[in-house]
């Protein structure tokens, strides 16, 4: 182990490897179509699972009868509810426990599992589905919370008026903070489901070998955590399950444990045979995790000179069909904003509602893009109405370094102030803002986002890796965490190469493996670079310690005499002597038994947790990060066009540029995606556009010019001072366009997506 | 999937007799849409009669009277003719506007013509979570567009039917037995469920495109909710001719995707005839041609949102075309 006085020994600049432009390590075997996904294993006789799924969106299931698609030639194993345990399970930090593996009576939306089975080929696995006979008995269906709140609906899950958590968190006196406002403003916004559309549908591989254990091959965020979700659903031991990820193509907080893997421990333990199951794009759409909808009702006070007095919110969330990760999303995420504006005084009311939508989850921003689009929106309708500028609004409210905001969070590197200045820079705020073209209008918004959470997780937060180097000096990382497309395996093997002294190409980092790599809560929340980073530094470190220890002996000079550098062990002040990497590595393994060289290194951030209020330092650090863009309106259709998008993270330290900036980048995308275009289209519960053709998502020629700064405030804890960016980065941007619109014509659109329809009514109505 | 047998005659003359010989064959041009109907088990033909290695039917030939495209002309080649664009400037604007580069790289000419009608509750695939009751295109007895109609509305999503149609095009019909050519308009039957006046066994196998006359102009744009990869909401395509005084001697405006078959506006602007255009008569014409274009469709379609958006749209396009016809 290394212990925390080795972090003072990083060196603050001269860097051989942080912050060059790396193209990813991964990125050649991607574009050649190397990379090997799951749904591109072959693994020898595999049975092909498909799943049954619910037609109606809330119906009482009276009876499943699968004798006929049992006997269906080439059918192996029918499952059902009476194959499951039998034991409701849910997310790990909600305490709601209320989905089973496949439904008992009740189905709650349109796509919901019911049944599964498993044939030699895919062709009979469909048929043996349409042959299985199941009884429904129609229920009322609610596709919105309002409905669903209302007396006298069927509860869809036991309770009161379908609400599935309600939280109140006060802090300071919003009142009094109301009440010394210059002005107040109240008013009502709406955000929309967002699928998270990544290219790679979920699919998975699932052993069950004859120690009656589960092998799960998936592309899955969170490997070591899902043991758990799947130990409770399954109602067996975790050391039972044995989860290996394979490359993911894209997650954004969807590919978190799923469903789908549970019904495939089912089919392998009742069918004794290898199990390969894969969503359609159309199950993907019907049947994955968006993002949770929310009405929310804000009220904010100001003072004359911009001061925010006060902040109130009352969200009522759409939780679809089952809780999943969502009472974390609308009561861990919807507070962070109040710490980015140094506000004093705030009431945070969340109520999540059961509808029969598809149950609501994790999605890149979690929670945090839906409060920003509300709050960013008013900041602007504030400033406006008093006179101000609302550039200079928001650096006057803006949270600097040393804050402990209301909630507890300590901002122990902070450069919002300089993002939101950046940004102003890169547009040419002041001139643009005098000199617009008719109908054209820039608008602005800021962001914070955690870097690991403890407040999910209370037992643990964290990070190992482990490294091992070969006698051939190739280095091994074995992380706790997983690279869902962000780039992660570079920016770990960079890492590595910085603190080992070695080249880049030495390393391989590896997918997570729960028999292999330590327990790790994998990639969410913005944590993987800044929590898992340093423990692969930290392991580096461990091995170049040991690795010099050999070189010693061979040099017969003095440990702290050397030093790796460009693959070399040298004499610092003597270059002359010096060691091939290979000749210690080997002489190290050979003499030794055999033994690697292993580093292990663990890095616990200093966060506190919550409390029963939610008040507490939840992560080691906080990421920050402004943005802005220029549109012009087309006053007689309501189209919206973006001209020009900028954006300035504080990063920390850019471990890698060139994927920071694609992050923010496809963060961009993502954002006008919601902004501007997605939506999901319904007809008495059942989803009209389920894929890519229907459901917009921006398209090459959707995406404007972009310019991307990144602010390094470096991180007195963050690996190099690095921290996260992959989710702040998408948080602002619908908030940012519905701003210019605002500034361009006048009209403040507050039901996301902004569609022409909205921006055309709203111009009317202001006429 | 399902298994079917493919043939690929190599020219028409096979292709021809083969239909005639198989009589549930179904004719693929491009493939790009068909073969997605497949897939989605829309469509389950036993036999496939590919047109791709005909070549007698690929081909752009410019004559005296206009030009005339080969029916398997890929949309490639026309996007990147310079005398295509410059002679037919509106239809090049939509073939732009069609799909992505590698559909265009696929997809034919008569491919598009023959475009089945489309819609969200019918191009579905098989594995649908659906409650829904079937729709007359799905052999049910509901239309979930317009549930008090009485007929199928699906849209004709073709980009190029419309500025085909300003241009005054024809078609020919080929079957073992007889040819015939008639003017495009003729070829949409306005029933959703079988869009195309096509007998068995009859292939489209070339479009005649008359030289545009003197002090012409025409334009096509479209309304779509993104800039690649969409199906249009509706697409415009103007025309105007001017007479030697320059005014007004004919003035056309076709909509397209918001029903079975294109609608034309032409009567509604026979009134302009003898005007002298000006950007406020242009706007006074097109003020209704929204609600105009519904109730011709008779198609819900096109909501009153699109039909405001269609106005502002046709106002645009009218000062282009009239910018062309004037430099003509």
């Amino acid at each position: 182990m290394v212990n925390e006085a080795d972090m003072n020994s990083q060196r603050p600049e001269g860097f051989r490897m942080i912050g060059q432009p790396i193209p990813r390590v991964d990125a050649r075997d991607k574009a050649t179509g190397r990379t090997r996904y799951v749904a591109d294993i072959k693994v020898q006789g595999a049975l092909f699972g498909k799943v049954l799924r619910s037609p109606y969106p809330h119906a009482r299931v009276l009876n499943v009868d699968i004798s006929r698609a049992e006997q269906l030639p080439g059918v192996r194993a029918v499952v059902t509810h009476a194959d499951t345990p039998g034991v409701l399970y849910g997310s790990y930090n909600s305490g709601i426990k209320d989905e089973f593996i496949l439904a008992k009576n009740r189905v709650r939306y349109v796509g919901d599992e019911v049944a599964a089975v498993a044939a030699i080929d895919p062709d009979i696995a469909m048929e043996a589905l349409t042959l299985i006979r199941v009884d429904y008995e129609p229920l009322p269906g609610y596709f919105h919370p309002e409905e669903a709140m209302a007396e006298g609906t069927v509860p869809i899950h036991p309770g009161d008026r379908n609400i599935a958590s309600h939280r109140l968190t006060v802090r300071g006196d919003p009142d009094a903070g109301l009440r010394e406002a210059d002005l107040v403003l109240e008013d009502q916004f709406e955000t929309d489901l967002q699928i998270h559309a990544y290219l790679e549908p979920v699919a998975c591989i699932v052993e069950y070998d004859s120690r009656d254990r589960f092998h799960l091959w998936a592309p899955i965020q969170n490997p070591s955590w899902s043991r758990i979700i799947f130990s409770e659903a399954m109602d067996l031991p975790i050391g039972r399950f044995h989860c290996v990820q394979t490359p993911i193509g894209g997650a954004f907080g969807g590919k978190l444990e799923q469903k789908l893997y549970l019904i495939g421990f089912l089919l392998a333990r009742k069918a004794k045979r290898p199990i390969r199951l894969e969503n359609t794009r159309e199950e993907e759409f019907q049947s994955s995790m968006p993002r949770v909808p929310m009405v929310i009702h804000l009220k904010m006070g100001m003072s004359k000179d911009g001061l925010i007095t006060a902040k109130t919110h009352r969200i009522i969330a759409d939780n679809g069909a089952y809780a999943k990760y969502a009472p974390g999303v609308v009561n861990l995420g919807t507070y962070r904003i109040d710490g980015l504006y140094r506000m004093q005084n705030v009431r945070n009311e969340c109520i999540l509602v059961y509808t029969n939508r598809p149950p609501t989850s994790a999605f890149r921003g979690f929670g945090n893009p839906q409060i920003t689009f509300a709050v960013e929106s008013m900041i602007d309708v504030l400033s406006r109405k008093l006179g101000l500028d609302p550039l200079e609004v928001r650096i006057k409210n803006a949270a600097l370094p040393g804050d402990v905001t209301v909630h507890g969070f300590r901002f122990t590197s902070c450069g919002f102030k300089e993002s939101l200045e950046e940004v102003g820079r890169m547009m040419d705020y002041q001139r643009v803002r005098r000199e617009r073209g008719p109908n054209e209008g820039i608008g602005l918004s800021g962001t914070t986002h955690v870097c690991g959470n403890r407040g999910f997780f209370p037992l643990f937060d964290g990070s190992t890796a482990i490294i091992r180097v070969d006698e051939g000096g190739n280095v091994r990382v074995i992380p706790g965490e997983t690279d869902v497309g962000q780039g992660l395996l570079t920016a770990f093997a960079m890492i590595a190469a910085e603190a080992l002294g070695v080249a880049l190409d030495r390393i391989r980092v590896d997918e997570g493996d729960t028999d292999l790599s330590a327990f790790g809560l994998g990639t969410w929340g913005d944590r993987a670079t800044f929590i898992g980073g340093n423990a692969v530094r930290l392991a580096a470190l461990e091995a170049k310690k040991e690795i010099l220890r050999v070189a010693a002996d061979m040099l017969e000079a003095n440990v702290e005499d050397l030093d790796i550098h460009e693959d070399r062990i040298i004499v610092k002040g003597t270059p002359s002597r010096r060691l091939d990497f290979e000749e210690v590595t080997a002489r190290a393994v050979y003499t030794q038994g055999g033994s690697p060289i292993m580093g292990k290194g663990t890095f616990i951030p200093e966060s506190d947790g919550a409390d029963s209020t939610l008040y507490g330092n939840i992560s080691g650090t906080y990421a920050f990060g402004a943005q802005g863009c220029k549109i012009r309106v087309d006053p007689r259709t309501g189209e919206v066009e973006i001209l020009e998008f900028y954006a300035a993270h504080d990063v920390g330290r850019a471990i890698n540029p060139m994927a920071c900036e694609g992050q923010v980048e496809g963060s961009i995308a993502q954002g006008i995606g919601y902004g501007l275009l997605e939506k999901v289209e319904y007809k008495d519960g059942v989803m009209l556009n389920p894929g890519f053709l229907h459901y917009r998502v921006p398209t090459a020629l959707d995406v404007p010019k972009m310019c991307t700064a990144l602010i390094e405030s470096i991180d007195p804890a963050g690996p190099f001072g690095a921290k996260g960016v992959a989710e702040p980065s998408m948080t602002p941007t619908a908030a940012c366009i519905a701003n210019a619109i605002y500034n361009a014509v006048g009209v403040q659109i507050k039901e996301i997506p902004v569609t022409p329809q909205k921006v055309l009514k709203a111009l009317k109505d202001k006429r | 999937m399902y298994d079917f047998d493919l043939y690929e005659p190599e020219s028409l003359t096979d292709a021809l007799k083969l239909l005639e010989e198989v009589p549930d064959a179904r004719v693929v041009a491009g493939g790009t849409d068909l073969m997605v109907l497949i897939k989605d088990l829309l469509l389950r033909p036993s036999v496939l009669v590919s047109l791709g290695k005909s070549k007698d039917l690929v081909g752009i030939g410019t004559h005296d009277d206009g030009w005339r495209v080969g029916s398997m002309t890929p949309l490639w080649r026309l996007e990147r003719s310079d005398a295509l664009r410059r002679t037919y400037p509106a239809l090049h604007q939509a073939i732009l506007a069609l799909a992505v580069p590698p559909i265009r790289n696929q997809a034919t000419l008569g491919g598009n013509l023959c475009l089945d009608t489309k819609c969200i509750y019918y191009n579905q695939s098989h594995v649908w979570e659906r409650n829904l009751s079937r729709c007359f295109k799905d052999g049910g007895d509901v239309c979930h567009v317009a549930p008090a109609g009485k007929r199928c509305v699906g849209a004709l999503a073709a980009e190029t039917v419309g500025p085909l149609l300003v241009y005054g095009a024809e078609v020919t019909l080929t079957s073992g037995r007889r040819k015939r050519r008639v003017p495009l308009k003729a070829f949409y039957t306005g029933d959703g469920l079988t869009p195309h006046d096509l007998a068995k066994g009859e292939v489209l196998t070339e479009v005649h495109l008359p030289t545009p006359g003197p002090r012409c102009g025409a334009a096509y744009c479209r309304f779509a909710y993104r800039k690649a990869l969409e199906f249009s909401q509706f697409n415009l395509s103007a025309v105007i001719c001017l007479d030697d005084r320059g005014r007004i001697d004919e003035a056309n405006l076709v909509v397209g995707a918001i029903g079975p078959q294109p609608v034309e506006l032409k009567e509604s602007l026979s009134s302009l005839k003898g005007q002298y255009p000006s950007g406020a008569l242009w706007a006074k014409a097109v003020k209704k041609a929204g609600r105009e274009a519904a109730r011709l469709a008779r198609s819900p379609r096109l909501t009153p949102y699109l039909q405001e958006a269609l106005s502002a749209y046709a106002e645009r396009l009218f000062r282009e075309a009239w910018d062309q016809a004037k430099s003509d």
